[in-house]
């Protein structure tokens, strides 16, 4: 039970954290301070979070778009993010990634730009761990309107084939960028593709309870750990925001977007700390200040690091040799 | 709007200029292009135009003062509007780009080779310089990397050019011919042995071809002559006809010691090469017919008129716009050396003497169209479509008239297309000499 | 010392040397236990499945596996068995493989080798006889190389094995059973740079694959009627040798680019350019381009002689035109 609560309690953390981040940076889209995309996971953190947060360290995570849940579930700092996503020579890739957010020191490979190419290269490391013979295990984590990319079916195919150590986690937000995703896919649940390839399954219907998908990535990653082979997870939820910070969201149903917004995956998880006396309500107001201080410096650090230098721009294309320009 | 005129830089050298003379005064409208303001730099005498369309509000630098590249000169703006001079004397300042014949980064270096000892040139350049005779080696790079551009050379051949300017006189009849001549063996390019000759119309002189003679001295020896009583020829007095014109004409010829040549003649002086080229054949290698008279009776000397009746500034300037379709054309400098020439004596009485007796009651008396036929030389008739002294429809049955004739229009000039679409003028020109 | 091997044994020679060297070198691909060209034949039984690993089809996810391996401490080495395919995996070969160093600062890198064959001339048609590696010029952080004889097959496969970034290595199908010296001891050659195989004096000729052959064949040709030719192997296609091919522009002031690919867009085109760029003035003529025209491989050998593929005569040709 301890170590249930505490688990709840760094969960609760980590999903306020990352809103906290996002809302702060946000805020400087709106005035107009940085120049990038942000892709908000407002309403989904359990789902993100739950997944990075039952990965080891040295575990491979190939995120989303839509990714600050799982970074922060696996260990990233707000600060570490925000200076990269701002193109700060401060960021963990030096600026050059951008929005493509990665940290070696955490496991985040590299996210992708062109959605699904990362499936097979998150098979390569279930490979790669396999013929070196580590326990490590690779996740790519995708939304549902990702599962439709070409690279889809090797990845997954390719897995099974050799029974290799890689979790496909697909959050399923119900949106594929600015439609609803039965527009677009001709099915209602994702999970219904594990099948095809004979995969395990692991439905996750209530995504916005983060214990619920803490649990099943465990069970899917302990899997992996065992030997036992590939895992895909649907983890059901919903993006309360829009697709991105340009677009404002007027083709998401009014009363959808309410009942989602009650059934808030941090306000949930609030309650039970509080329902089940992990916490007191002091102890979260202090552990929520908490984080505000930290999201605000870790803000201020980007906003106020300098931009990479210009050489930098040049280095980094090769590890033999420069570039010539 | 507020338009600022700033002191332009018109050579990478140029560090300030000295206006000569306003030719707008302050409160007067102004439009777009028209000319504004006569200034002088260590190099070159230009005109700055008005940049836009409004009321010249104030004049900054006047007569005779001097301002640094990129000062404030004036404000054009719309009556009334207010403005703010120390805003806009802080504001950037428009620089023009370098103007014609001055040139970016003059070194005086001479061409580079490469690693073959080949002089490093364009192909445009290298094209160009061979069909000139020039040697490469021999001229100024200053294209990148130490190149001869094609820019250089057209340098180097305008020098040539320039260098062989001659300007004199022949007797011929006992009167003084005027006359200027470029090109030929003496600029040392590759030259053609047959020259050209220009001949004026009515009040004209040689400055009628100021834009032609570098183009034309580029491939040939070329003459611009006073006709008796214009420019600084003689002015005997008496009748002067198209007849005395003629004989003028061929004695100039036989005193340069010009055997066969391509005359080129505008105006009336289209009319007198015409005549000589009918009653004179074994001179002739070619016929340049530019708005030419003699071609039929319509003409309107409405344009002459004010001038006919006194030599005066605003009747010369009067003249001047009836010949070109776009009246911004006529510029300050032209109207001055036009009524200098003018004023001189003797000058108006020949002007109105060679109308009397080719225009007598506002026709053109003697035609030669019904002889066309008879010319057995290559000819080019250069008509300008806005010609409303003597009108484009006359030059088209010219053309149709002279066996293998070329015909040669320029859209939106008037009586003088050599000089109002000179460029095109000479290229086309220089297309038929060459063939 | 050396020995006389076939093109494709090279080939394998490199892949055994490797792995024998190197555990983390692995090859993985369609069909690659049993070698429909070759390449990898007799490997398997030296070194088993895991490591001569067959995959399914699929191009893009292949070399997208490869990538993930390679960042993550292994050596790949991933077959294309025909270079058209490779269009197929655009997406991973183009932007992902040369990109994921520089887009993570530097955190990872990624030392694979994408290897395949171009080449018409055996009536294949319009899928099956292409040549692609144009197609790859100035993808950031990668390295495309063109083996044209044994001797550079060997040695340029062993270096983008051994090299920490990653490399698109193009052989040729024709060239497979050419024979050819290599040297007994362990070698390498450098990936980016030119090999000017024939001096000369009097015209510069790029060239690689079975085209490098022709012009020399017609470099011989011209010999005996006076002409002088230079003929270079470009080796690296893409970031091209500037130098070498430049400071024999300067020398001879004339220059001919043969390829078997499409002329328009093609490694000729931007050889063209650079010459244009840094030599104009060593120029005595236009650059001159030989390569296939803008239509599909026809199917018909005949056609495919006769109206595709760039050959001597072309060769010949162009560098006539310019003297």
């Amino acid at each position: 039970m301890q170590q249930g609560r505490e688990k709840l309690v760094r969960l609760y953390r980590l999903m306020f954290l990352t809103r906290r981040t996002e809302e702060t940076t946000n805020q400087l889209f709106q005035e107009g301070k940085i120049r990038t995309m942000g892709h908000w996971s407002t309403g989904q953190e359990a789902a993100g979070v739950g997944v990075g947060a039952a990965l080891r360290t040295d575990d491979w995570l190939f995120p989303t778009h839509r990714a600050w849940p799982e970074f922060i579930g696996k260990g990233m700092s707000p600060r570490g993010i925000v200076a990269e996503f701002i193109g700060k020579g401060t960021g963990c890739a030096k600026g050059k990634g951008g929005l493509h957010i990665s940290s070696a020191e955490h496991g985040i490979v590299g996210l992708v730009g062109s959605l699904g190419s990362d499936f097979p290269i998150a098979v390569g490391a279930a490979l790669s761990a396999k013929m070196r013979g580590t326990d490590q295990v690779s996740c790519v984590y995708f939304g549902e309107g990702t599962a439709t990319q070409a690279d889809f079916h090797p990845a997954m195919q390719m897995a099974m084939l050799w029974n290799l150590p890689v979790v496909f986690a697909c959050v399923n937000n119900q949106y594929v960028e600015l439609v609803h995703y039965r527009e677009v896919i001709s099915f209602e649940n994702l999970i219904d593709l594990a099948q095809g390839y004979h995969m395990n399954a692991i439905p996750v219907p209530d995504g916005n309870d983060v214990a619920a998908v803490f649990d099943a990535m465990s069970e899917a990653v302990a899997r992996a750990r065992r030997g036992e082979g590939p895992s895909m997870l649907e983890i059901k939820t919903y993006r309360v925001g829009t697709h991105f910070t340009g677009d404002a969201g007027a083709y998401m149903p009014q009363e959808e977007v309410a009942a989602w917004k009650a059934k808030d995956p941090i306000a949930r998880c609030r309650a039970r700390l509080l329902a089940e006396r992990a916490l007191s309500e002091g102890d979260l107001l202090a552990l929520e200040k908490e984080v505000e201080t930290e999201v605000r410096e870790a803000v201020r650090f980007a906003m106020e690091s300098p931009h990479p230098s210009v050489e930098d721009a040049f280095s980094d294309v090769y590890a033999t040799r420069e570039v010539v320009r | 709007m507020v338009t600022a005129v700033y002191v332009p830089r018109w050579g990478v050298t140029m560090e300030n200029a000295t206006v000569v003379a306003w030719l707008v005064e302050e409160g007067m409208p102004v439009v777009k292009g028209q000319d504004l303001v006569e200034m002088e730099t260590e190099k070159i005498v230009n005109i700055v135009q008005a940049p836009a369309d409004g009321v010249l509000r104030r004049i900054l630098v006047p007569k005779g003062e001097t301002a640094p590249v990129g000062a404030l000169l004036g404000v054009i703006s719309e009556a009334g509007e207010a403005f703010d001079l120390e805003a806009l004397r802080g504001a950037e300042a428009q620089v023009e780009t370098a103007g014609p014949g001055e040139r970016l980064a003059r070194t005086g270096r001479p061409a580079e080779k490469n690693q073959r000892g080949r002089v490093r040139a364009s192909p445009s350049a290298r094209r160009l310089a061979e069909e000139h005779g020039l040697d490469l080696a021999a001229l100024e790079g200053t294209g990148p990397e130490g190149s001869v551009s094609r820019d250089d050379v057209e340098r180097a051949i305008a020098a040539a050019v320039a260098r062989s300017l001659e300007e004199g006189d022949k007797t011929a009849e006992g009167v003084l011919l005027h006359y200027v001549s470029a090109g030929g063996e003496g600029t040392g390019l590759k030259t053609s042995s047959i020259p050209v000759v220009l001949v004026h119309g009515i009040a004209g002189s040689i400055l009628l071809w100021q834009a032609n003679l570098s183009a034309i001295g580029a491939r040939r020896k070329v003459f611009a002559v006073d006709l008796p009583g214009h420019g600084r020829s003689g002015k005997p007095g008496g009748r002067y006809d198209i007849d005395l014109f003629t004989r003028s004409l061929l004695g100039f010829l036989d005193a340069c010691g010009l055997e066969r040549v391509i005359l080129a003649g505008h105006s009336l002086g289209g009319h007198v090469c015409l005549k000589l080229a009918l009653e004179r054949p074994e001179r002739m290698a070619g016929l340049v017919l530019i708005d030419s008279g003699g071609l039929g009776p319509e003409i309107d000397v409405g344009f002459l008129k004010p001038l006919l009746a006194g030599v005066t500034r605003e009747a010369t300037e009067t003249m001047l716009r009836g010949l070109f379709a776009n009246p911004a054309m006529v510029n300050r400098s032209m109207v001055d050396a036009t009524f200098e020439a003018l004023s001189r004596p003797g000058a108006w009485e020949a002007v109105r003497s060679a109308v009397e007796s080719a225009v007598p009651h506002d026709i053109q008396i003697e035609s030669l169209a019904e002889r066309l036929s008879e010319l057995r030389i290559p000819v080019l008739i250069a008509w300008g479509a806005r010609d409303a002294v003597i009108p484009l429809a006359r030059g088209k049955e010219a053309h149709s008239s002279i066996p293998g004739a070329e015909l040669w229009v320029a859209e939106n000039a008037g009586h003088c297309p050599q000089i109002e679409a000179a460029s095109d003028f000479n290229d086309r020109l220089l297309k038929f000499l060459q063939e | 010392m050396s020995r006389k091997i076939l093109y494709v044994q090279a080939i394998g020679e490199a892949f055994a040397e490797e792995m024998a060297r190197d555990e983390r070198v692995f090859v993985m691909g369609i069909d690659v236990t049993r070698a429909v060209f070759g390449l990898t034949a007799g490997l398997v039984d030296r070194f088993g499945k895991e490591r001569i690993r067959n995959t399914p089809i699929c191009e893009s996810g292949i070399v997208g596996t490869a990538l993930g391996a390679a960042l993550t401490g292994m050596r790949p080495c991933a077959e294309i068995m025909f270079s058209d395919f490779a269009y197929v995996a655009m997406d991973q070969i183009a932007t992902q493989v040369g990109s994921w160093r520089y887009m993570t600062g530097g955190q990872y890198k990624a030392p694979m080798v994408i290897y395949t064959l171009d080449g018409g001339g055996m009536g294949l048609g319009y899928n099956h006889s292409g040549c692609t590696e144009a197609a790859f010029q100035g993808s950031p952080g990668l390295t495309v190389v063109a083996a044209s004889d044994a001797y550079t097959a060997k040695g340029l496969l062993k270096a983008a094995i051994r090299s920490d970034d990653p490399v698109l290595f193009f052989g040729h199908k024709a060239l497979l059973g050419q024979p050819g010296e290599v040297p007994d001891e362990d070698y390498i050659l450098p990936l980016t740079k030119a090999r000017i195989v024939r001096e000369g004096g009097d015209v510069t000729v790029v060239a690689h694959h079975l085209m490098l052959h022709h012009a020399l064949g017609v470099a011989a040709t011209l010999e005996k009627e006076g002409v002088s030719v230079e003929v270079i192997d470009p080796v690296c296609i893409s970031p091209l040798d500037r130098e070498t091919i430049l400071a024999s522009v300067r020398k001879t002031g004339r220059l001919v680019t043969v390829e078997e690919g499409r002329r328009t867009g093609g490694v000729g085109a931007e050889i063209s350019a650079v010459v244009s760029e840094e030599a104009f003035f060593d120029l005595d003529a236009p650059v001159k381009r030989v390569g296939a025209p803008p239509i599909p491989v026809p199917g018909s050998a005949f056609l495919e002689q006769s109206c595709y593929l760039p050959g001597p005569e072309d060769i010949r040709k162009a560098i006539t035109s310019i003297l």
